[in-house]
């Protein structure tokens, strides 16, 4: 007979009767989710400026040495 | 033409070095000496005293035949075609080894690598590959990358990292960092093709209004071109953009094994130098280091102000104050030096120069480099739907791995939880991850964490965590429950492990 040898089907399993999973869909856990997607939006932002003004920097700077 | 062949002790080697530079390239004995003094002791000086050298005359070398038929045999002067290679052993050898297939394996465990010298006085020192466990001091980890060559009819390997000195014809220090970067990748991944001079000026023909050589150097968005057409997803980093967070990054890149190019540059303090150089390394780093490792402070209010009200202290392994180890052409392999002072082994001159931006060469498919990437996994742990406990201390090393050699040290790492260890095999990853791991002061001084999370690097659509692989620290594993599409968290306890050591080479002996 084959044998499936993988274990995280039934460590998961065995968490999930144990009652040790929980859905993070609740409330807080989605605004919380929210909120991070705001920051990250935010900060992308940032970002995108610092990574554009690298390039237009990087054509003026000549390395000889 | 025969090949002619002379085994020293390092301690004979100026003679033997002279000798050769006057007989094979014609050079004068005062000459010699200069340039044996000037571009080849300082290398010597750096080896160990139980050296020895076996120098083979009539070389052929790739990259100086390349420059030699495609720029000086142009010239009027008559260059040489053929190099010298001086290659090295640490402790005797003698040459009736070379013809007993016996003493080969005892030849390899003493053979350190190899110097070539070109023809093209005064810039004599041409490719290397150089073992550091051949130097004297050695307390640093490293790209490196197995080489196989031959030394008097004989097949040997040395795991080093390409070096070349610029000719200033047709290699400066910027096509120089190029074709060392290409040398190291091709050697060690299939992707990619080793490069010479032509090949470079071939390429870069397509963005220059001028011609290339006599060479001029090239600024960073002409090397970050090349790189992007020899395969890369290339990404450049300014100092003055980046400002607080360039060091972190750096050197994150760098503890991702990734050698990264460096320019570094006075001429905003007044001189007229630019250099590139490569950032392969850095120094072992010791307890005290870590003691030292001040908190981690940000621009970024959002997260300044969690961290106070949530009274976590949160450390980054980036911060460490370190020296780094260098590939630079102007110096012998291994130069190490702290980033305020990259130019720190150079004359006074040079002293005030400042690395002013830097060129990482990605695999095409990493989408999401190291700036988001990080910002992810701090507001992940500080602001997502299972923030770190309030009053936690908590030291995060961040690093990319390729995930064939991730799983290869987890199946290796006997510490590892091994529930989560079958979890984090049998799940699916790109071929590279973003991995952090959690730890604090104290375990890090052990090499030791009890976190770890695990982001796909091939995900740059950060919302909603879709970047998230796994996420496991202060008892909880959350991770995406593929069936509701939500994430889950699954109490967990995962006990300390040893850290991810994979990405750089150790060389300490």
């Amino acid at each position: 007979m084959i044998k499936k040898i993988s274990r995280t089907e039934a460590i998961r399993a065995k968490m999930k009767r144990e009652g040790k999973v929980t859905s993070l869909d609740a409330a807080g856990h989605i605004s919380a989710i929210t909120t991070m997607n705001e920051h990250l939006e935010t900060v992308r932002r940032e970002y995108q400026v610092k990574d554009s003004k690298s390039q237009i920097t990087a054509s003026t700077v000549i390395l000889t040495a | 033409m025969n090949i002619s062949v002379y085994i020293e002790p390092i301690l004979n080697g100026e003679e033997l070095v002279k000798k050769l530079l006057q007989d094979e390239f014609g050079i004068n004995e005062i000459n010699a000496g200069i340039l044996f003094n000037k571009l080849v002791k300082p290398h010597f000086e750096k080896f160990k005293d139980n050296t020895y050298i076996l120098a083979e005359t009539n070389y052929v070398d790739k990259v100086f035949r390349d420059s030699y038929y495609h720029y000086y045999s142009s010239k009027l002067p008559k260059y040489k075609r053929d190099c010298i290679r001086l290659s090295f052993f640490e402790d005797e050898i003698i040459d009736t080894s070379f013809f007993d297939h016996t003493q080969h394996k005892s030849l390899q465990e003493k053979y350190r690598g190899f110097i070539v010298l070109r023809p093209t006085d005064p810039f004599i020192i041409g490719r290397s590959i150089i073992s550091p466990l051949l130097l004297k001091t050695n307390n640093f980890v490293s790209c490196a990358s197995k080489f196989h060559t031959t030394v008097y009819g004989v097949k040997f390997t040395v795991n080093g990292f390409p070096h070349s000195s610029q000719d200033t014809e047709t290699i400066s220090c910027a096509e120089t960092s190029l074709w060392a970067i290409m040398e190291y990748f091709s050697n060690k991944y299939s992707d990619y093709q080793p490069i010479l001079p032509s090949k470079i000026i071939k390429t870069l023909n397509k963005v220059s209004s001028e011609r290339q050589v006599p060479s001029k150097g090239l600024n960073i968005a002409q090397m970050s071109f090349a790189l992007k057409e020899f395969g890369f997803g290339t990404r450049i980093y300014s100092k003055e953009e980046y400002s607080s967070e360039f060091e972190s990054l750096f050197s994150c890149y760098v503890e991702s094994g990734i050698p990264i190019i460096v320019a570094i540059d006075n001429r905003q303090n007044g001189g007229n130098i630019g250099h590139a150089l490569l950032a392969i390394g850095h120094d072992n780093i010791s307890v005290h280091q870590i003691t030292a490792l001040p908190q981690f402070t940000t621009t970024d209010s959002t997260l300044t102000q969690t961290l106070k009200t949530n009274n976590i202290t949160l450390y980054d392994y980036d911060n460490i104050i370190k020296d780094f180890v260098f590939i630079d052409d102007n110096h012998p392999s291994y130069q190490k030096a702290p980033l305020a002072i990259p130019a720190g082994h150079y004359g006074s001159e040079w002293q005030n120069c400042d690395v002013t931006f830097f060129i990482v060469p990605l695999y095409p498919k990493i989408y999401l480099e190291a700036y988001e990437a990080k910002n992810y996994v701090r507001n992940f742990i500080l602001n997502g739907p299972r923030p770190l406990n309030n009053d936690s201390e908590i030291l995060l090393r961040f690093y990319l791995a390729s995930s064939r050699s991730f799983k290869d040290s987890l199946a290796k790492n006997d510490s590892f939880q091994a529930d989560l260890k079958s979890i984090l095999i049998e799940t699916s990853m790109p071929k590279f991850i973003w991995v952090t791991e959690v730890s604090s002061k104290d375990l890090m001084k052990e090499k030791k964490a009890n976190g770890i999370i695990i982001v796909d690097a091939t995900e740059a659509n950060i919302y909603f965590n879709k970047p998230l692989i796994l996420a496991a620290y202060q008892d909880k594993m959350i991770l995406l429950n593929e069936i509701s599409g939500t994430l889950e968290s699954n109490t967990l306890d995962l006990h300390e492990y040893r850290i991810f050591e994979q990405n750089l080479n150790y060389f300490e002996s």
